[in-house]
C-alpha cells in the first residue's frame, strides 16, 4: 500500500509530500531524507517502546498513568516539557496541565531558537513563507545555519535549486551567501562565503550598517569581525543589487554569545536594507513542530514558551522560567517530559537534576531520558499513527493524516495519553 | 594542549541516528562522540586517535577527526550527550545554553570513549 503526501514529523521543513510504502512488514520511503527515513522506520523498529514501565519494570498502563499523575500532583513546582515532534493538540493539553497544577510549561524553543523569538519580540521581523522565498528570492542568505545537514530538503525544495515563479532557472537565478565560522557543506555551494569569527556577529552587522549609511569602516573592523573590508563591501553590493533577499538564520546566532541581541541587531540591519530592497527573514527552526508550540502557547497563555503559572496566571521570563535554568537551579521537583530527549541534549548541570527528581517520559525509543525516568510511557508517532496539526518553520499550519495504527490499544495519540494523565490529576 | 572556541551543532548522520531511535547503539558513538579540528591544530596535539576536550564544566574524551572546514583555533563536536557533558548551563539570561562559543582545551587522550549508557551512568548516577 502506498500513501501519498504524508507529513514528515522530523525537521522544521515539515515536508508534506512524503510517499510512504508499507510492503510485507517493511516501510519504504520514496522521497524522505536520511533523517526522515530513519523516523519512518520507527514504525516497525524492534526497539520501539510498546509497554509502560515503572522503575524499569513493565506495568499496567493505568498504573503508569496514575503514578505519573501522582508524581505531578505531589510536586510543589512541576515542569511540563512538551517536545516538538508531536501535534499541537497534545501541546495544548500539556499547557492545560501546567496551568491547572500551577507549574511551568516549556518546549524545545527554549534551548534552540528561543533567542530568535526574543530578538523578534524586541525588534519585529519582516517575514514570509518559504514558498514566497522560493518564488521571489534572487539572493538567499544562510547566516549561522547549515541546512544541508540540519534541514536536508531545504535547498532542493525551497531555497537554492527549485524553480520559482520569478526564478524560472532555479539555482541559476539565485545568488547564495553563507556566513558561518565553519566552511560547511552548505558554504561549499555559496557564491560568497563569509567566514565569521565565532561570537562576533554583532560587530559585523554593525559594520554592514555603517557601510550602508555611507560611513568609512575603521582600521579595527577586520580584527574585530574576522572579515576583511573587501568581503564586507562585496557582501553589501550583493545584498543591495538584489530584488528580494531571503535570509535564513540559524543557531549560529541564537546559541552564540550575544543570543537574542545577535538577532536583534540583524533585524535592525534588515530594517535598514528594506529601505533599498526587499528582505524577509525566517528562522531555520530545527524541530518539526517547534513553531507550533510557540503558536499554541501564545494563543493559550499570551507567551511563546517558558511560562510559569505558580501565581495562578501565566508569567513569561526566559532565563528564569526556561527549562535549562530551572533544572540547573534545582527549581523544579517533578517533570513530565513528552517527545523530547533532554537527557541527551541539555547541559550536564541541568541533566544532573533530572536524575534527582520524579520524572515521567513519553517516548518511542530508549534514550538517555528514559534511563533517567521513573515512569516511561510509550509514545505515539503523531502524523503517522494519528492525525494532528503541525506548524512548519515559517509558521504555516499543516494537517497531518494518520495512515497506520499505533502498536498498542491503551492510547490513540500523545494528546490522548496526556488527557488520561490530566483526568487522573483532577481526581 | 591547545585552546579553542568550541562549537556544537547538528549533522545529518547524527540526526539520522537520533531520529531512528538508535541513541543507545554504537552508531551514536560513531556519529556524535568525535571532535573535529583543523589539520594544523590536530598536528599540534600530536595527531591522536582520541582527544580530551575540557571546559569550565568538565571534560570528555571523544574520537579526533580532521576537518579542513574547521578554522584554526576552533573545534566542532556534534550535539549529543558527549558534547553536553562539557557545555555550560549558564544561558546568559536567555534560556538557551552556551552551545556555541565556550572556551575549551584540547589534548591527546588515552581514555576510553564511553558508549551512551556508560556515559550516562558515569556522569549522572
Amino acid at each position: 500500500m502506498i500513501y501519498e503526501d504524508i507529513i514528515c514529523p522530523v525537521c522544521g521543513m515539515a515536508c508534506d509530500d512524503i510517499r510512504v510504502e508499507l510492503k510485507e512488514g517493511k516501510v519504504i520511503t520514496h522521497n524522505a531524507c536520511l533523517m526522515g527515513d530513519a523516523k519512518f522506520q520507527e514504525l516497525t523498529s524492534d526497539h520501539r517502546i510498546i509497554e509502560p514501565t515503572i522503575d524499569g519494570d513493565v506495568v499496567d498502563w493505568k498504573d503508569a498513568i496514575k503514578r505519573s499523575a501522582d508524581m505531578l500532583k505531589d510536586a510543589r513546582r512541576p515542569l511540563i516539557y512538551m517536545g516538538s515532534e508531536t501535534s499541537i493538540e497534545a501541546m495544548k493539553v500539556g499547557i492545560d496541565i501546567a496551568d491547572y497544577l500551577g507549574g511551568i510549561v516549556d518546549n524545545n524553543a527554549s534551548m534552540c531558537h528561543g533567542p530568535t523569538v526574543l530578538g523578534i519580540q524586541q525588534r519585529g521581523a519582516p517575514s514570509c513563507t518559504i514558498g514566497q522565498m522560493k518564488n521571489r528570492a534572487d539572493t538567499v542568505v544562510f547566516w549561522g545555519t547549515n541546512p544541508l545537514e540540519s534541514h536536508p530538503c531545504h535547498e532542493s525544495k525551497r531555497s537554492i535549486f527549485p524553480m520559482g515563479f520569478f526564478r524560472k532557472r532555479g539555482r541559476n537565478d539565485r545568488k547564495i551567501i553563507v556566513a558561518d565560522p565553519r566552511f560547511t557543506n552548505t558554504a561549499k555551494q555559496a557564491d560568497l562565503y563569509v567566514k565569521i569569527k565565532p561570537g562576533y556577529d554583532i560587530p559585523l552587522f554593525n559594520a554592514m550598517r555603517a557601510m550602508l549609511r555611507g560611513h568609512e569602516l575603521n582600521e579595527f573592523t577586520e580584527e574585530v569581525t574576522g572579515v576583511d573590508e573587501e568581503t564586507i563591501k562585496k557582501l553589501m553590493d550583493m545584498l543591495l543589487d538584489s530584488e528580494f533577499i531571503g535570509a535564513f538564520i540559524g543557531l549560529g546566532l541564537a546559541s552564540s554569545r550575544g543570543k537574542d541581541k545577535n538577532v536583534y541587531i540583524l533585524l535592525e540591519l534588515i530594517a535598514e536594507l528594506n529601505a533599498y530592497t526587499k528582505c524577509a527573514v525566517i528562522g531555520n527552526r530545527g524541530h518539526c513542530n517547534v513553531a507550533g508550540f510557540n503558536q499554541v502557547c501564545t494563543w493559550r497563555t499570551g507567551f511563546p514558551y517558558a511560562v510559569d503559572f505558580s501565581r495562578g496566571y501565566g508569567r513569561y521570563n526566559p532565563g528564569e522560567f526556561s527549562t535549562t535554568d530551572m533544572l540547573a537551579r534545582k527549581d523544579v521537583d517533578a517533570m513530565l517530559l513528552c517527545c523530547a530527549d533532554l537527557g541527551a541534549h541539555l547541559p550536564r548541570k541541568s541533566v544532573e537534576h533530572m536524575v534527582d527528581m520524579p520524572l515521567t517520559t513519553i517516548d518511542i525509543a530508549p534514550c538517555p531520558s528514559t534511563m533517567l525516568s521513573d515512569v516511561v510511557l510509550p509514545g505515539v508517532i503523531d502524523s503517522m499513527e494519528n492525525e494532528g496539526t503541525f506548524y512548519r518553520l515559517d509558521n504555516i499550519p499543516l494537517r497531518a493524516r494518520k495512515f497506520v495504527d499505533p502498536p498498542f490499544d491503551f492510547t490513540t495519540s500523545n494528546e490522548d495519553t496526556l488527557k488520561q494523565i490530566f483526568e487522573e490529576i483532577k481526581k | 594542549m591547545i585552546e579553542v572556541v568550541l562549537n556544537t551543532g547538528s549533522t545529518v548522520r547524527q540526526g539520522a541516528v537520533i531520529k531512528g531511535g538508535r541513541k543507545m547503539t554504537d552508531e551514536y558513538v560513531q556519529e556524535a562522540a568525535y571532535c573535529e579540528l583543523n589539520p594544523k591544530d590536530m598536528a599540534l596535539v600530536g595527531n591522536p586517535e582520541k582527544v580530551k576536550v575540557s571546559t569550565e564544566v568538565g571534560d570528555v574524551t571523544v574520537y579526533a577527526r580532521i576537518d579542513e572546514g574547521v578554522s584554526v583555533g576552533e573545534a566542532f563536536i556534534p550535539r549529543g550527550p558527549w558534547a553536553n557533558t562539557i557545555i555550560s548551563a549558564n544561558t546568559l539570561g536567555s534560556g538557551s545554553p552556551y552551545y556555541k562559543g565556550m572556551t575549551a582545551r584540547v589534548e591527546a587522550s588515552h581514555e576510553e570513549v564511553l558508549d551512551t549508557e556508560t556515559l550516562m551512568k558515569r556522569y549522572y548516577f
